[in-house]
């Protein structure tokens, strides 16, 4: 079947050809660079500029980064074995489907049905974990579907603002568990703002639990509680409250306000502190580094790759979910400054 | 002949690999494994963006090159052909996954465009350049994001025949469509890449794009 253009992941891109100059000299280059022979060899005689144009250009694409050996999927024979097995099985299920009924069974074919079970339920294994991975995604994605659907519950009887207790701007906003009596009633936890829903009796805690935290308290938190125990425990990142003005849920409806906990700020020596060694773009963890469930402030659920979304505000520009616009390093206290259009979903 | 015959593996060409897998030899499989393992590997971590799909997608690849080896015609050439599979894996799990995914990940260059073609002329287009004082890293991630951008049949091409040097004609046999496309597609593919590197890269430096 020819190749069909597919849009899957970039169905609004505006697609630029090359002016007919341009793509007769990217079309040398590229011949050149296949046989490894000097472009300028090729290349029509007033192509020069161009063709350096073009070169600077298609090296860019050399920055792509690259997985060293080491890192690269393993080869081994287990493959083999895999699909040696696998056939293995079909042809014992062939052979047991011909046997013919009202003849008594002997202890061979007992043992070879039992292996051909045993077989079976070894090549089973593996779906059936992808078939619960997929089931506890979704069950987490219909989480965040209740979730949002309290949070719209919460912001219509307060003035279209997402849950948050008494906040100091600019303060400390990652002492998940802590005890605001000892700040005189302010809190310095973000997860305490999610809390906030279950306090309110507008959602069950532990459908703020995601089935993949082996770390929730499932059955463990009541509405008497002000937040989770501990950073572990906490399955979501919520958009940061720690901004001058309360953030509101009808000012954007694309803008992330929930999703699988951030990967990038992480607990080391019983402080929690940003993880300067990871990608900004690395998945959450919690769903195995695969991508993660994003709720917006207009109530839609999604499974994204990346943590990035478009943000119609700006342009179209991407919003990184994890990380507040030009803020590379963190201390805990950073927040964004256009809240309605930076998404920054934080423990 | 006999000199071929008492060649080490890793010696042989692709063809003959195949060859002896057919006849049983399984270590025949696991030196094309690893011939391939890199260049494979990051065709499909750049044409998916993903390390786990692009595991998946590889394994599933030669998983397949197993099943049909016997259809595999060996006075032809293995890589095309192995590209292929891998190329139309990632593309079903492209499709698949585009269910699931936040619909529009990508940002929208020119909203008003209209539906005829549009060009650009890197003569005229003053593309910024990263200066040296821009971290790696950060091109490495720009690079990276208007790559991801790209529609994915116009990305497929671009990865085909720049990092892997497949010619055209080649890539037309692969892809099973006409020459003139993949030159279209190509041509597609660089312009919008330039004109997604020009307005992130902007987006970002708007002091250093200027210089």
């Amino acid at each position: 079947m020819p190749s069909q253009p597919s849009h899957s992941s970039s169905q609004r891109v505006g697609v630029r050809y090359l002016c007919p100059a341009d793509g007769e000299v990217l079309d040398a280059l590229l011949e050149a660079r296949r046989r490894g022979e000097d472009a300028a060899v090729s290349l029509p005689p007033d192509a020069g500029p161009r063709a350096q144009r073009l070169t600077q250009l298609l090296n860019l694409l050399d920055a792509m980064p690259t997985v060293p050996e080491a890192d690269l999927p393993p080869v081994h024979s287990s493959l083999i074995a895999q699909i040696k097995h696998r056939q293995q099985f079909a042809a014992q299920v062939q052979m047991l489907s011909e046997t013919r009924p009202g003849i008594g069974l002997g202890w061979r074919q007992v043992a070879s049905a039992a292996a051909v079970f045993l077989i079976g339920l070894s090549l089973l294994f593996p779906f059936l974990e992808r078939n619960r991975a997929e089931a506890r995604r979704l069950a987490c994605a219909a989480n965040l579907g209740d979730a949002g659907v309290a949070l719209a519950q919460y912001a219509a009887d307060h003035q279209h603002v997402l849950p948050r207790g008494t906040v100091r701007p600019g303060a400390v906003w990652w002492n998940v568990g802590q005890d605001p009596a000892h700040e005189n009633g302010v809190v310095s936890s973000n997860s305490a703002h999610l809390y906030i829903l279950v306090r309110s009796g507008l959602i069950d805690a532990d459908r703020l639990a995601c089935p993949e935290n082996p770390h929730a308290p499932l059955g463990k938190m009541t509405r008497q509680h002000l937040d989770w125990p501990s950073p572990q425990a906490v399955s979501y990142s919520y958009q940061n409250q720690y901004t001058a003005e309360p953030v509101r849920i009808d000012r954007n409806p694309h803008l992330a306000v929930l999703a699988d906990k951030n990967p990038l700020f992480v607990v080391r020596v019983n402080r929690m502190t940003f993880d300067t060694s990871l990608p900004q773009t690395t998945p959450s963890k919690i769903h195995g580094n695969r991508g993660q469930n994003v709720l917006t402030a207009g109530g839609s659920v999604s499974w994204t790759i990346r943590p990035v979304l478009r943000s119609p505000g700006r342009g179209g520009d991407l919003d990184n979910i994890w990380l507040l616009r030009g803020v590379q390093r963190y201390s805990g206290t950073e927040h964004p400054q256009t809240p309605d259009e930076d998404s920054f979903l934080v423990p | 002949m006999d000199q071929e015959a008492n060649k080490p593996l890793s010696q042989l060409s692709d063809e003959m690999l195949v060859e002896r897998y057919r006849a049983g030899n399984e270590r025949a499989f696991e030196v094309l494994m690893r011939r391939y393992r890199q260049e494979l590997f990051h065709f499909l971590l750049r044409f998916v963006g993903n390390r786990a799909a692009a595991e998946d997608l590889f394994q599933e690849t030669f998983l397949q090159v197993h099943l049909s080896i016997d259809t595999f015609d060996p006075s032809r050439s293995l890589k095309p052909w192995l590209f292929t599979i891998a190329a139309n894996k990632a593309r079903d799990y492209l499709r698949r996954s585009s269910r699931q995914q936040a619909a529009p990940l990508s940002a929208l260059i020119d909203q008003a465009q209209p539906d005829g073609r549009s060009f650009i002329d890197l003569l005229e287009a003053d593309l910024p350049l990263p200066t040296e004082d821009l971290e790696k890293r950060e091109i490495q991630e720009l690079v990276q994001e208007v790559v991801s951008t790209l529609p994915d049949h116009l990305r497929e091409v671009l990865l085909l025949a720049y990092f892997n040097r497949f010619a055209y004609k080649e890539i037309a046999a692969m892809l099973n469509i006409p020459l003139g496309t993949v030159k279209s597609r190509l041509h597609a593919a660089v312009g919008t890449f330039a004109q997604l590197w020009k307005s992130r890269y902007e987006a970002r430096h708007p002091s250093k794009s200027k210089r």
